[in-house]
């Protein structure tokens, strides 16, 4: 896994598998539409803040690592992040959440 | 300036804490499903973060804002509060944004 690109698509692979596997494991009901408005405001907040944080210089990439493809300055490979979390998060409390009313 | 972004980090996580009180989103609704969820959340994406580290894709940065403690070598303590901010973030969208369009 010696570039980003491949990296994050492995771990991002395992987090939606997770993910599947729950969702029909607990019968969930995720709403597509607040998902994908989630992710949205997520997205844009990490194209700003990301960005900020290169800027500035706290941390820094291996530039043959990458792909090359930048939003604002953050490598594309690096918003694997944000959907990961989402999902995670999003499946995990929804698996919480309806534990006493399903099972 | 050392410790800013430590700071501007810790001033974040508290204005999600004051949204999250207001509106009793996850944390000020159920802190134990809340606090268990972030753990999980958070000790993946150091997973995913040491793995990033140890292929030499990224490194800790020359920055003086940092505050120049690390857990592990270019793993800075504010990676922990950065990842604890994502998924805080991540959470307090889908519980405020869930049931709008059921």
């Amino acid at each position: 896994m010696h570039n980003y690109i491949v990296l994050n698509t492995a771990f991002l692979a395992a987090v939606a598998l997770l993910c599947v596997a729950l969702h029909y494991r607990y019968k969930l009901h995720l709403n597509r539409r607040s998902l994908l408005y989630s992710l949205a405001i997520l997205l844009v907040l990490t194209i700003i803040f990301d960005s900020l944080l290169i800027h500035l210089e706290l941390f820094y990439y291996d530039p043959a690592r990458l792909l090359g493809l930048y939003i604002g300055k953050a490598p594309v490979e690096d918003f694997a992040y944000p959907v990961g979390s989402l999902l995670l998060v999003a499946t995990l409390w929804e698996v919480l959440e309806n534990r006493d009313a399903k099972d | 300036m050392r410790g800013l972004y430590l700071l501007a980090l810790l001033v974040s996580i508290g204005g999600l804490a004051a949204l999250d009180r207001h509106f009793r989103l996850a944390f000020f609704y159920k802190p134990r499903q809340t606090a268990l969820i972030l753990v999980c959340a958070v000790a993946l994406f150091v997973v995913w973060d040491l793995a990033g580290l140890y292929f030499r894709i990224f490194f800790s940065g020359p920055s003086p804002l940092l505050i120049g403690w690390q857990l592990a070598p270019e793993f800075p303590v504010e990676e922990i509060g950065f990842l604890t901010l994502l998924n805080y973030n991540a959470l307090l969208l889908w519980t405020w944004l869930r049931s709008r369009h059921a």
